[in-house]
């Protein structure tokens, strides 16, 4: 057999062995509002009630954690359900951040997000991310990860994924999905997601169930239900 | 002749006072429901609206601290539903 033979070959079993290679994967993260000062909100704090309100909550926030569940190409994302933090019964913001209530559904097909938030059961279609994959690289626990930066988003700051290639399934927390290798770590403006235990074909991983209640929408008929609805007066 | 006149004078003078004294109770009555329902719908529809509004703008200033539009993300719908519900638990 030729050298260009046995390279063919093994670039069409490499993608077969390493799908065989995880037959499920559980991914925790905990994710944290990360350190700031809040120098603008405490100005606008001293003749607005609302961001001084805003400025509590914040304050308040603590360490969520999140679980990402992979099998037979299927992921399923959700948040540890957040106590109240205090008697007061306060909201923790760093919960809604992580994903609140909704669950992250994913297969081949697509992605969608699963809650009842607005006080109807709805499936909402979530849009591809588009990535810019950067040479930048870094360790995360035993894995090597390369830097990406999600391009499409509408946020300012735009989100950075670090995803590893060493487990080549293309899931992440939240709708942060679409690239070459599991997402190890999502940095967002404010907020930061770090995995913290990972494991590997677990026997007590326990089957994920697509979620089927509620009308299925996409992004766009789910933007326009919202539209002008936080339109600055 | 004149007890008839009597009688008519009796019936005319209580129906005068009915018509003068229970209807004026009725429209006291009436206006006093009427307040205390328009007092009601002010507190609660005046203090839900109030829980709209700091809630809205609550919502608008993280998405402005994320450098998000809020239009553009769930999330912010989920904070809004809570803060709100919150807010309306607490103060209405």
């Amino acid at each position: 057999m030729t050298m260009k033979k046995i390279t063919l070959l093994l670039l069409i079993i490499s993608p077969w062995c390493n799908a065989q290679n995880f037959e499920n994967v559980t991914i925790n993260y905990k994710v944290s509002q990360k350190e700031r000062d809040f120098k603008d909100l405490k100005e606008k704090a001293k003749t607005s009630a609302s961001a001084q309100q805003l400025l509590w909550y914040y304050e308040d926030a603590i360490d969520v954690n999140a679980t990402l569940r992979i099998c037979n190409k299927e992921s399923i994302y959700d948040v540890e359900e957040s106590l109240d933090n205090d008697a007061n019964k306060k909201l923790n913001l760093t919960y809604f951040q992580a994903g609140g209530k909704k669950q992250y559904y994913s297969d081949t097909e697509e992605l969608f997000t699963s809650s009842d938030v607005t006080g109807e059961y709805l499936r909402v279609t979530q849009e591809k991310k588009e990535w810019e994959l950067l040479k930048d690289t870094k360790k995360i626990g035993i894995y090597s990860c390369f830097k990406a930066i999600n391009i499409n988003s509408t946020s300012k700051i735009k989100p950075i994924a670090w995803y590893t290639l060493e487990l080549p399934l293309s899931y992440g927390p939240r709708e942060f999905n679409g690239l070459p290798g599991v997402i190890l770590e999502l940095e967002l403006k404010n907020y930061i997601f770090k995995s913290t235990t990972i494991s590997i074909n677990s026997s007590s991983f326990e089957p994920i169930e697509k979620p089927t209640k509620g009308k299925k929408i996409t992004y766009a008929e789910w933007r326009e239900r919202a539209k002008g609805f936080f339109e600055n007066e | 002749m004149k007890k008839l006149f009597f009688t008519l004078a009796l019936v005319f003078i209580a129906n005068f006072g009915f018509a003068n004294v229970n209807p004026k109770n009725n429209l006291n009555e009436k206006n006093d429901n009427k307040k205390e329902i328009v007092k009601i719908i002010e507190e609660v529809f005046g203090c839900a609206s109030d829980c709209v509004r700091d809630s809205r703008n609550m919502v608008l200033q993280a998405a402005e601290d994320n450098g998000d539009n809020a239009n553009e993300h769930q999330i912010y719908m989920e904070v809004y539903m809570m803060l709100y519900q919150s807010c309306y638990n607490h103060n209405c």
